[in-house]
């Protein structure tokens, strides 16, 4: 084994495996960064240039650029609280107040270390333990596959600030959103409203980005300030070099979210939407102190990304040894190894393991390599955090709703965005947990999936039986039991808790806790029309989401009366929320949102995208109409040769375009603003 | 070797600039060089094709494959560009093609297509396929069904030993889904008394089922079968083929899948247990699937009113570039089998089949819907 383990080394080093490797890492660098492209995206983009390589070299191409892009999806996670894929999510929570603390070099260095240590450890873990994963992979079918996802948003407990009701009940809304759409039991839409959109199931890049970079952005634009909001870096060297320190002082926190990553990322199904949330999880259950996660505690910075990036390499093993991809980017890798004459099986791990190692090797390298290009650049790229807000939302706003167009290219997408962008800006106001509700959202398929089939298999619950569930059922109960504990102790203590969900604004979060009670409801009496497998998750998911909307409103209302009794009369307790939750302001910002999707029916993304940016940067930024139109045409350009050329996107067929594309002579190169 | 790199390299730039300046070329098209008089030619514009897959698909590579070899193949060499649009199951880029693309054919849809779901009504088919031009359909590949070798108490050596089992599980799909219907149809008519375990959401996850022994039997597209299950499986003892299924030639009859020549067919293995050919309701039903889902498993399809004279350089040259020594040799490359070209005479009548099937085939596929939809 040690052989195999140099020799896949030794492939690596060659002239022309190194040049593609090289260029592998760039772009993939380059792809991370941009919200809503990951690592998929880049690997379809690539595949039809490694035809003609052989193995090493179209794998070297490959797998350094799908690696490289979890390393840099950190860059907008950090500076501007969006994040750019799905692995990226948890990041958010500690990486973007670090950043408006003005400590965005210290963050970014910490981030892209953990990456590299990540990528160096699980690659190590998986190499160890190579020989004896497959019992492992193989003994985890679908009901440990349920409680596995089980035990993940038990998690929610630790995601859920100041009150488990809410995040619970958050949780139960991601569920519900989990079950729009046509369930795999049978062809019967449930929550579609006769939509084709929705038939497909609720996109999770639209409403992660939404939910989550659309609040953030709304808060720069009403605020009207820079990222970093002390208006000052963390100085060139120092604080990347902190960052740097940051994640070797805390290396063992690192080495135990890669190995976690590393074996998630191992198990078919589950993978990097859930890999972060767990790691950042464990990291706030296991640290002595937890009271600064979510207000830029580094700690939870370097946990997601030690363990997005040990995920990479977890992926490939059952890709590799078994043919079977738990990803989307592990299924066009699989697709790859078959074009390039490689079968994925037991031979593997036998006379290929040399080459097995080499793409082990790819990963681990492409980390640390991606690493030390980022650091690099850190100083120059952390300078975005102290532009002028006014600045920063429109472009940023750009690459926020391409990247939910790129996965669907429908208008329902963006409509989604939006939609989760109001969503998320009321929770965030109301003090209500929003990653609780994009972990259900993941989850949710997967655990309706995996108890149907558990129980169709066994003919009733008789799988609970089984020694790994029992097993990961003690490790749940453990969990909620240390999460609940960890609340308590704060309330008992008197804690003011901060960061996510720590806002109390009883005045907005009642309506929340009011429309929830009233969706779980209503979903619940739509299910009982349905048959038993169609229906059977909506309604488990609906009375206990109910129940806690109406202990959440309860408390809503009481916390309203106090507030009133504080005040004096409803018009001030009233007039003092909405300013708290800065309403007036929100409703504008909003209506440009909106107008732009609007104005996109109308006359397609290429004309209104530039033409929101022209509008904001006058109207609301009081930028000069020349910068604004320099924005502009900077925004076109990148729509037209970066979207439309490069990636071959298919833009909304406006009305404009319906008609005028008929009639326009052939000599107008109507695909530079149709 | 380092020669070898940097024409590589060299290439794969020189690749991304062409992508930039053919895509900006592409600028200087038109949509309205319709036909006019004589032979119509797309020279000068740009062709695009809605893919109702996403990106990361293997039939997006069978599309893009496509794309380039139309762009050597059809008159007047135009860009043909690919554009994926996956949402609902595909329908999205359906209804786009049928209600938003030009008539001259510059915009036409390619993917998988689901007459089963028209005949079925399933939700989101608001349209039927006979009101699209067709253009040409493409034959992926046949199915094959298989099992474990534990499957059967004291193993499983033959597909006849099937009927014996009362424990096979077989992992499938939604139960709607065409593919999963004629292969369980197919363990009905030999007999086998099976568990139809719904939910699994991609073959790769029942291939996962099947090699960790959570269900025992599957279905596979052929050239899955031969890449991802023989040389987990299959190789290594722990599964066998039970049959594969029949493919319909131009003329209609059922023949061996050339794919798979040593898997025996349904029917052939239907005669070595029974002694006769397959009949009844449930052969009928299977055969009237394996025309109306499975033998033309992906589409070329335009907008109702596309002009006759575009349609028809279209068809002429998906034909030439489908029969292309150049095609055969890079499909063989990068897929591992070369997909069979469906004519549009051929495809028009496949997609009109729906109306001609009879009331007791429909009445037996729903009950074999609902029989695996139990819980």
């Amino acid at each position: 084994m040690f052989e195999a383990l140099v020799e896949g080394l030794g492939l690596i080093f060659q002239a022309h495996v190194l040049v593609y490797f090289a260029l592998g890492c760039i772009i993939g660098i380059l792809l991370g960064a941009v919200p809503g492209m990951g690592g998929a995206i880049g690997l379809v983009l690539l595949l039809p240039f490694t035809f003609s390589m052989e193995p090493v070299a179209a794998f070297a191409l490959l797998l350094s650029s799908w690696a490289s892009t979890s390393t840099s999806g950190a860059i907008t996670s950090v500076l501007l609280g969006v994040p750019s894929t799905a692995a990226s999510q948890a990041t958010v929570l500690d990486g973007y107040p670090m950043a408006k603390r003005g400590e965005a070099a210290r963050a970014l260095g910490a981030s892209f270390t953990s990456s590299a240590i990540g990528g160096v450890c699980g690659a190590a873990a998986l190499g160890i333990s190579l020989p004896l994963i497959l019992p492992v992979i193989l003994a985890f079918e679908s009901p440990e596959q349920f409680m596995l996802g089980l035990l993940g948003l038990a998690m929610v407990g630790s995601l859920s600030g100041q009150s488990i009701a809410k995040g619970v009940a958050a949780a139960m809304f991601g569920l519900l959103l989990a079950t729009i759409g046509l369930p795999e039991s049978q062809a019967i839409p449930r929550f579609t409203f006769g939509t084709l959109y929705l038939l497909d199931k609720l996109p999770l890049i639209p409403v992660l980005l939404g939910l989550f970079a659309i609040p953030e952005l709304m808060e720069l634009a009403i605020k009207d300030v820079s990222i970093a909001r002390t208006g000052k870096s963390d100085g060139a060297g120092r604080g990347l070099l902190d960052g740097v320190r940051d994640a070797f002082r805390n290396w063992w926190l690192v080495v135990r979210c890669s190995v976690i990553g590393a074996y998630i990322g191992m198990l078919p199904g589950l993978g990097a939407s859930i890999v972060g949330w767990v790691t950042y999880a464990h990291a706030k259950q296991s640290v002595k102190d937890n009271s600064q996660f979510g207000q830029g505690d580094v700690r939870g910075l370097l946990a997601p990304e030690a363990a997005n990036n040990a995920l990479r390499g977890g992926a490939l093993i059952p890709t590799l040894t078994l043919g079977i991809p738990g990803s989307v980017g592990t299924a066009i890798l699989m697709g790859a190894l078959i074009m390039h004459g490689l079968r994925p099986g037991p031979s593997m791990l036998s006379s290929e393991l040399p080459m097995t190692f080499s793409f082990v090797w790819m990963i681990a390298i492409a980390s640390v390599v991606a690493t030390l290009v980022l650091l690099k650049t850190v100083n120059q790229v952390a300078k975005v955090a102290l532009l002028p807000g006014q600045l920063v939302v429109p472009g940023v706003l750009l690459f926020v709703f391409m990247g939910a167009w790129l996965g669907g290219a429908s208008i329902g997408d963006w409509l989604s965005c939006a939609v989760f962008g109001v969503i998320g800006f009321f929770m965030k106001r109301g003090g209500w947990p929003r990653p609780p509700v994009i972990l259900a959202l993941v989850l949710g398929e997967i655990l309706e999936r995996s108890f149907q089939i558990s129980t169709r298999i066994h003919e009733g619950p008789g799988w609970l039986g089984r020694p790994i569930v029992i097993f990961l059922l003690l490790v749940i109960i453990t969990t909620i039991f240390l999460a609940a504990r960890g609340v308590a102790r704060d309330k008992l203590a008197g804690k003011v808790p901060a960061g996510e969900a720590s806002e109390k604004n009883p005045a907005v979060s009642l309506p929340i806790s009011l429309i929830l009670f009233v969706v779980f409801v209503w979903a619940g009496y739509t299910a009982l029309d349905w048959p038993p497998p169609v229906r059977q998750f909506p309604l488990l998911i609906t009375v206990p989401g109910a129940l806690l909307s109406l202990i959440v409103i309860i408390r809503d209302q009481l916390h309203l009366f106090a507030t009133k009794k504080a005040k004096g009369t409803w018009n001030v307790t009233l007039r003092q929320a909405s300013n708290d939750a800065w309403l007036a302001e929100a409703l504008p910002f909003f209506a440009y949102v909106f107008g732009m999707i609007g104005l996109t029916l109308l006359v397609g993304q290429k004309i209104a995208l530039p033409l929101f940016i022209a509008v904001y940067v006058v109207r609301w930024g009081h930028y000069r109409k020349r910068i604004a139109a320099a924005y502009a045409i900077g925004a076109w350009a990148i729509l037209v040769f970066f979207y439309d050329q490069v990636m071959s996107l298919l833009f909304h067929p406006s009305y404009l375009a319906l008609w005028l594309q008929p009639v326009l002579p052939s000599a107008v190169p109507d695909w530079l603003f149709l | 070797m380092l020669n070898a790199a940097i024409r590589n390299t060299g290439r794969l730039l020189a690749l991304m600039v062409s992508v930039l300046l053919v895509s900006c070329d592409a600028g200087e098209n038109s949509r309205d060089s319709a036909s006019g008089d004589g032979p119509h030619s797309f020279a000068g514009e740009t062709i695009t094709v809605v893919i109702g897959l996403d990106a990361s698909a293997g039939g997006t590579t069978v599309g893009r494959l496509l794309a380039k070899h139309l762009e050597e193949n059809l008159a007047g060499n135009p860009t043909v560009i690919v554009n994926n649009m996956p949402g609902a199951s595909g329908l999205n880029a359906h209804l786009h093609v049928l209600l938003r693309a030009p008539d001259d054919g510059t915009t036409v849809y390619y993917g998988p297509r689901s007459s089963l779901g028209e005949l079925l009504e399933l939700p989101g088919f608001s349209f039927k396929y006979s009101q699209f031009t067709p253009l040409g359909g493409v034959q992926i590949g046949g199915l094959v069904v298989y099992a474990r070798t534990d499957a059967v108490p004291g193993g499983f050596s033959k597909p006849q030993d099937l009927v014996a089992t009362e424990a096979l599980r077989f992992g499938g799909m939604p139960p709607e889904h065409g593919r999963m219907i004629v292969s369980s149809m197919g363990l009905d008519l030999l007999g086998a008394n099976y568990k139809y375990i719904s939910g699994y959401p991609s073959s790769g996850n029942i291939r996962a089922a099947i090699i960790s022994g959570e269900v025992n039997a599957a279905t596979d597209a052929a050239h899955a079968y031969l890449s991802q299950v023989v040389p987990v499986l299959v190789d290594e003892g722990h599964a066998l083929p039970i049959f594969s299924m029949p493919m319909q030639n131009d003329d209609g009859e059922l023949i061996q899948n050339a794919m798979v020549p040593d898997v025996p067919s349904l029917p052939k293995v239907y005669e070595s247990i029974y002694g006769e050919a397959p009949s009844g309701v449930v052969w009928d039903s299977i055969e009237t699937l394996l025309e109306l889902d499975q033998t033309m498993q992906h589409v070329f399809l335009g907008p109702p009113r596309m002009d006759s004279a575009a349609a028809e350089t279209f068809r002429v040259g998906l034909e030439k570039a489908m029969a292309s020594a150049a095609f055969h040799e890079e499909a063989q490359h990068i897929l591992s089998y070369v997909p069979g070209f469906i004519g549009h005479e051929r495809q028009a009548k496949i997609l009109g089949a729906t109306a001609d099937v009879a009331p007791e085939v429909l009445e037996h596929i729903k009950a074999h819907i609902e029989k695996n939809s139990r819980y």
